[in-house]
């Protein structure tokens, strides 16, 4: 007898979408499942209570996962400050025969080009497909911030190389 | 009603597809169980050392202990103290009054916002009447949950939250999300205010690493 009824079932479900998430957050596979690891680990911890509680599994791990995220990144600039000559990251002057990927390669690139909260409205948005409402809520802010958030990052996309393709527009409709 | 963006639909077509581009593995449930059930232990142990202070607390003897910051007013006995003795400590502060809010972490208040410092070099600002805190809708903004001491990432975390609309006691500062899930308890940590009740101002908590970004206030077992 286990502790942890139904977490399995819970995992197994949920963990491609919540790794997809992550990747659209951080832009790197590798890390996006180290990401929704521990975050899994800490759910796991919590999870007597949660289910006691009833709570919204779902809601709480992508919140989780978010405040991991920025945890990580605020790791992340303390390594740069402490590193100053930080190694090339390669993202740009992707080459690929297959026009699909290089477009693909641009928005990723477009994408993490965003400041993280920006591109955490942006992911919420239009992958998780969740309302202002419900982003508020999940980054712990006002209604009026996610819509600062957003309104700025589809200013900057708008910039953006990769959304100033017309044949992008075409072919996503 | 939200007005549809031109980039609406090609920015969900492009996200599903990098979404779809990777293939992710499962998850590894062994290595997440064994590890989440040393983080239960870890955190019933922190609990119990919270307990203990908790239990001092109310006998009056840390929060005369505490580490005050010369000059500050300790401003319980205000207008806007606590509905209960248990409730946040309120600090009057005057404009740039630097307070210590954690070891090596300062936060003064302005009328434009909030400033703080830590260990990492420059000063960190949330401004206010920049347009990003909508005045009109009263609730808790600036969610800031990191480690105190960056190097120490199991260390105490500092959680600090702007408040915005006015706040009367401590049922005010609703800290809690919408759907149950409890964030620090309001009435364990500090307010910062400016004089004249300015209509915001700044809570926080120092909290063991477990408690961050996870149901507060209870424990598991």
């Amino acid at each position: 007898l286990t502790d942890d009824s139904g977490f399995a079932e819970f995992a197994d479900a949920s963990w491609p979408r919540l790794v997809r998430i992550a990747h659209l957050l951080t832009g790197d596979f590798h890390e996006a499942e180290d990401l929704v690891q521990a975050t899994f680990i800490k759910v796991y911890a919590h999870w007597p209570r949660l289910e006691r509680e009833g709570a919204d599994v779902h809601a709480y791990v992508r919140r989780a996962l978010i405040n991991n995220n920025n945890s990580r990144l605020r790791r992340r600039r303390v390594a740069q400050y402490l590193t100053p000559s930080l190694p090339d990251v390669a993202r740009g002057d992707v080459r690929s025969a297959d026009r699909a990927v290089d477009d693909r390669s641009a928005i990723a690139q477009a994408l993490v080009s965003l400041p993280a909260r920006q591109r955490t409205v942006v992911v919420l948005r239009y992958f998780e497909d969740l309302s202002d409402r419900q982003i508020a809520d999940a980054l712990g802010c006002s209604l009026g911030t996610v819509k600062a958030h957003a309104h700025r990052a589809l200013a900057k996309l708008r910039q953006h190389p990769a959304f100033s393709d017309e044949s992008l527009f075409s072919g996503a409709r | 009603m939200m007005t549809a963006d031109p980039l609406d639909s090609p920015i969900r077509h492009a996200l599903r597809a990098i979404a779809d581009d990777i293939a992710p593995s499962s998850p590894p449930l062994t290595t997440i169980r064994r590890r989440g059930r040393l983080r239960r232990r870890r955190r019933a142990a922190a609990l119990a050392g919270t307990y203990a202070l908790v239990l001092a607390a109310t006998g009056g003897v840390v929060a005369s202990a505490l580490p005050d910051h010369e000059g500050d007013p300790i401003a319980s006995h205000t207008s806007i103290a606590p509905a209960n003795p248990g409730g946040p400590q309120v600090r009057v502060v005057k404009a740039g009054e630097h307070v210590t809010i954690a070891p090596g972490v300062e936060l003064w208040l302005d009328s434009d916002g909030y400033r703080w410092t830590d260990d990492v070099p420059g000063v960190r600002f949330h401004s206010v009447v920049d347009g990003n805190v909508d005045r009109s809708d009263p609730g808790v903004q600036g969610q800031l949950n990191e480690p105190v001491n960056q190097m120490e990432q199991d260390g105490p975390h500092l959680i600090l939250r702007m408040f915005n609309g006015g706040v009367n006691d401590a049922s005010d500062l609703s800290l809690f999300e919408n759907d149950g899930i409890q964030l620090p308890d309001p009435a364990d940590g500090t307010v910062v205010m400016l004089p004249g009740n300015p209509g915001w101002g700044v809570w926080y908590d120092v909290v063991p690493a477990d408690r961050v970004a996870e149901p507060l206030g209870g424990t598991d077992e």
